[in-house]
């Protein structure tokens, strides 16, 4: 087996009876076995096939297998149901490889906050993969899975993508069922693939996608074909979100900047677009984030499933107080009545923006990722390394991490932004610069650290 | 906006959380309160008069089952996970609260 196959080459490879689904999981084991001791990507895998094997984050609810959204909590709870993405995937003949670690509860952005250890970057293990789906995508960077499931409530998706390089699309709210996603921020959540290239991320979101009477939010409208449509792409105006690139090191964003010309060079027509700054959606994201925390954590009293609530992290008791607070009776119109309206603002911002171009793109993260242990220096850790995504996340729409390049030997990541249910557009500006770059070998720079077995 | 909680409001709000905490955590919980807060407070700066009070992400209102409709989400209580306690008349056990 041809180490770095993509998904879809691997699929072809069964159906052309190359190789079976059980030799492709036994695959993705040994690798496993051999590097993840050092990357800890994993909380659980599967010793036995029972499908084309996926990596699944451990806050998705997998019948017969632990589900603990890397939380002491719910250390040994065993879920007696599928969540849907699962049971969509399991549909289409897929099994899961193995549970991916995260921050507990998905409360972060490096993975540090997980009870089972951090996850480290495949690119320089003494450097965080980012979080809060941090070994999803760092599985996906080393090749220990061909592709895997993430979740992202303001970042957790596109950002360890950004710092793993590979591709995170996280899809419109309501695009994809949140039934059976351990809950975090209910107005926010969206599951969504994290894959060495579009295409297969196309393919996944296919898959995934779709209304699920279970999930009284989830979008009625049809999905496309992504994958069929995925090469019928146009010229765009692609706006520059110039907000996003203030304060950044120069050295960063230079990366980025040369992404933009190679688009610019492909025929779209690019100009910058004022937006509002993102701080704004951080403050949003920590109260709105906060609240719904709140409520969503007082389910987990050991009564129907995990531990007691003692078992909880610093991490999620500092959520679940700040959002008890900023619910609480005389503070409720300050702070999130004020958050929810100001969340209006930013939507109404990106609308405004999307009738001046068709897609809009900026640095996925602020920097590099960061050195382990750097979080502690940061009382705002999450929230700023999560900050240029937080405004999409607010606004519900679409947004895909695309790889662009290296800056201290470590990933670089360009998102690109589009409007409600647009994930088609996303998919073939994605896909076409994909084609033109390579993503400038940054996937093979990751891999050669972890040749074949 | 800011909070300067007192000890005793954290462990009013600790209450209401459901949460035990220790001296030190109360302590560094206070303390990133105010942080978070003077943080937000940036809102402040926005004109948020236009805006509605309430808002759904999804823009969807008023969903409900139909009547009559077979509730397929429902779990074997068979089935239910091994940390739990379930009583010989099928109902979750929890502590006394009075």
């Amino acid at each position: 087996m041809k180490i770095g196959a993509t998904l879809l080459e691997l699929l072809d490879g069964v159906s052309k009876k190359h190789y079976t689904h059980e030799e492709i999981h036994d695959y993705f084991l040994k690798r496993i076995k051999s590097y993840d001791a050092e990357l800890n990507t994993y909380v659980t895998t599967q010793d036995v096939s029972s499908g084309f094997p996926l990596a699944i984050k451990d806050n998705f609810c997998t019948n017969g297998i632990q589900t603990t959204a890397s939380s002491n909590v719910l250390r040994g709870f065993i879920p007696p149901y599928d969540a849907t993405v699962v049971a969509h995937l399991k549909k289409a003949g897929f099994g899961v490889l193995g549970k991916t670690n995260m921050d507990a509860w998905a409360h972060g952005s490096s993975t540090e906050t997980s009870d089972f250890g951090v996850t480290k970057n495949p690119g320089d293990t003494s450097r965080v993969a980012g979080g809060s789906s941090g070994g999803s995508a760092a599985a996906v960077a080393a090749y220990l899975a061909p592709a895997s499931i993430g979740s992202e409530t303001a970042g957790s998706i596109r950002q360890p993508a950004a710092w793993c390089g590979v591709v995170g699309l996280k899809p419109t709210y309501g695009r994809i069922s949140r039934y059976g996603v351990v809950a975090m921020g209910s107005s926010w959540d969206c599951p969504g693939p994290i894959t060495s290239t579009v295409k297969d991320a196309a393919y996944l979101l296919e898959i995934l996608s779709g209304h699920d009477p279970f999930d009284a939010t989830s979008s009625a409208e049809q999905p496309e074909q992504y994958l069929e449509k995925i090469n019928d792409g146009e010229k765009l105006t692609i706006g520059v979100a110039e907000s996003y690139f203030e304060n950044l090191d120069a050295a960063f964003t230079a990366p980025i900047l040369e992404a933009i010309d190679v688009l610019k060079k492909m025929g779209h027509s690019v100009k910058p677009i004022s937006l509002l700054k993102p701080q704004y959606a951080i403050s949003v994201y920590t109260i709105l984030q906060r609240a719904e925390v709140s409520s969503n954590l007082g389910r987990y009293d050991g009564v129907r499933y995990g531990h007691g609530r003692d078992a909880f992290g610093e991490e999620a008791k500092r959520r679940v107080m700040l959002g008890t607070y900023t619910l609480s009776h005389g503070y409720y119109d300050a702070y999130y009545k004020k958050a929810e309206k100001a969340r209006q603002l930013i939507i109404a911002d990106f609308e405004r923006a999307f009738t001046e171009c068709d897609v809009l793109v900026g640095p996925t993260t602020p920097c590099v990722a960061t050195k382990i242990g750097e979080m502690d220096a940061y009382p705002f850790f999450g929230e700023l390394m999560d900050q240029m995504n937080e405004p999409a996340a607010a606004a519900g729409i679409p947004a895909i991490n695309v790889p662009v390049g290296l800056c201290e030997s470590m990933p670089v990541g360009m998102q690109i932004m589009a409007p409600r249910l647009r994930e088609l557009r996303l998919l073939q500006v994605a896909h076409t610069f994909e084609l033109e770059t390579g993503f400038f070998g940054v996937r093979e720079h990751i891999l050669n650290k972890y040749p074949q077995i | 906006m800011s909070s300067n909680l007192t000890k005793k409001q954290i462990e009013h709000l600790a209450r209401l959380s459901n949460l035990t905490l220790s001296s030190s955590e109360e302590e560094k919980i206070a303390d990133q309160f105010d942080k978070t807060l003077d943080y937000v407070s940036n809102l402040d700066e926005l004109d948020t008069s236009a805006s509605r009070d309430s808002y759904h992400m999804s823009g969807k209102h008023d969903i409900f089952f139909k009547d009559g409709e077979p509730n397929t989400r429902a779990l074997d209580v068979a089935k239910m996970p091994s940390t739990t306690v379930i009583s010989a008349k099928r109902y979750f056990v929890v502590k006394k609260i009075l």
